[in-house]
C-alpha cells in the first residue's frame, strides 16, 4: 500500500533515484531508462535489465511511477513506457533537496571560503 | 536469436510472478543492449546483473508477507491433521505435542492474516481457515470414535456407519475449504 508521506521514502536507494531522475525528463521505455541513467551519471552507474525492471516494479508498487498508455507511433508496440506519478515527482524532488543540502554542507566543510 | 533464447532460459531462475510481469520487457531491453553495444558487453552486463539480482529477488519473494502467511496456514493444517492422525493411531504424547504446536500456530495465524490485506478478503480467508480446521477436527474425531468402537462387539453397525458418513463428509469439506483457501491466496496475493 503506497504511503503518502514523502519522508517515508527517503533516502532513496541509488537505482531508484536514478530511474526517477530519468523519468523526470520524459516518459521512457526500459532500455531508454538504462541509457539515460548511464549518460547522466557519466557512465558510473550502469543498470542491467533485471535490476532495472526490479527497480521499476518497486517504484510502480509503491506508487512512485506508473505505466503510460501512450506509445509513440513509430516505436515498437511491445515496449512499455513509464512515467512519474505526482507522488513520485514529490519524492524525487524531496530527495534532490536532501542531497542538495548534503552537498552544500559538505562543500562548506571542505572549502570553508566558498558557498 | 540464440543469445535471447539463452537469456530467456536463465530468466527462469527469477520468481515466477516477476518473470510473468517483466520477462518479455527484460528480453527486449537485453536485445536492445546487444544491438547497441555488442554481444560481449550485453552478456557481461547481464551476467553481473543476474548474479546480483537472482538471489535478491528470490529472497524477497520467499520473505514476502503473503508467502509467509500461506506457509503458516499450510503448516498449521498439516500439524493439526498429523496430530489427530497420531491420536487415532494411539501415540498420544506425539499427538499432544503436534496439536499444541498447531494450536499455537493457529493463534498466531489469526493475528497474522488480518493486517495488510483488504478486510473482505481477510474475513473470507479467516472463515475458510476456521471451517477447514473444524472440518479436519470433526474428521479426526470420527476416525478416533470409529477406531475405538470397531473393536467393540456390542456397538451397532449403524453407529459405525454414522461415524463413517460424518468422517467422509468432514474430510471432503476440509479438503474443499483448504483448496478454496489456497485459491484465495493465489488470487489475491
Amino acid at each position: 500500500m503506497p504511503g503518502s508521506d514523502v519522508g517515508d521514502y527517503l533516502p532513496l536507494p541509488q537505482a531508484q533515484f536514478h530511474v526517477l531522475a530519468s523519468l523526470s525528463e520524459r516518459e521512457l521505455h526500459g532500455y531508454a531508462i538504462m541509457q539515460l541513467v548511464e549518460e547522466t551519471s557519466g557512465g558510473v552507474v550502469r543498470i542491467g535489465p533485471a535490476t532495472l525492471y526490479g527497480t521499476l516494479k518497486r517504484l510502480v508498487d509503491e506508487g512512485l511511477a506508473e505505466e503510460s498508455e501512450r506509445r509513440p507511433g513509430e516505436d515498437d508496440q511491445r515496449r512499455r513506457y513509464y512515467r512519474l506519478t505526482a507522488l513520485g515527482r514529490r519524492v524525487c524532488m524531496a530527495e534532490v533537496d536532501r542531497l542538495d543540502a548534503l552537498v552544500r554542507r559538505t562543500q562548506r566543510n571542505l572549502r570553508p571560503g566558498t558557498a | 536469436m540464440a543469445a535471447s533464447r539463452v537469456y530467456r532460459a536463465v530468466l527462469r531462475c527469477y520468481p515466477a510472478p516477476f518473470r510473468r510481469r517483466y520477462g518479455d520487457d527484460i528480453i527486449i531491453a537485453f536485445d536492445d543492449l546487444r544491438a547497441d553495444r555488442g554481444i560481449r558487453v550485453a552478456y557481461w552486463r547481464a551476467l553481473v546483473d543476474l548474479v546480483v539480482t537472482i538471489p535478491k529477488y528470490r529472497l524477497e519473494s520467499a520473505m514476502s508477507e503473503h508467502r509467509a502467511r500461506f506457509t503458516l496456514v499450510v503448516l498449521t493444517i498439516t500439524l493439526a491433521f498429523a496430530g489427530f492422525t497420531t491420536l487415532a493411531v494411539g501415540s498420544w504424547p506425539v499427538s499432544v505435542c503436534l496439536l499444541a504446536c498447531a494450536a499455537l500456530l493457529s493463534v498466531s495465524q489469526r493475528s497474522a492474516v488480518a493486517p495488510g490485506v483488504p478486510t473482505r478478503v481477510a474475513g473470507r480467508r479467516r472463515r475458510l481457515f476456521v471451517a477447514a480446521v473444524v472440518s479436519f477436527v470433526v474428521f479426526a474425531c470420527s476416525v478416533v470414535a470409529f477406531l475405538v468402537d470397531i473393536g467393540d462387539d456390542h456397538v451397532a453397525g449403524g453407529a459405525l456407519l454414522f461415524y463413517n458418513a460424518i468422517g467422509m463428509l468432514s474430510l471432503v469439506g476440509g479438503i474443499v475449504m483448504t483448496i478454496a483457501l489456497v485459491n484465495d491466496y493465489r488470487q489475491f496475493r
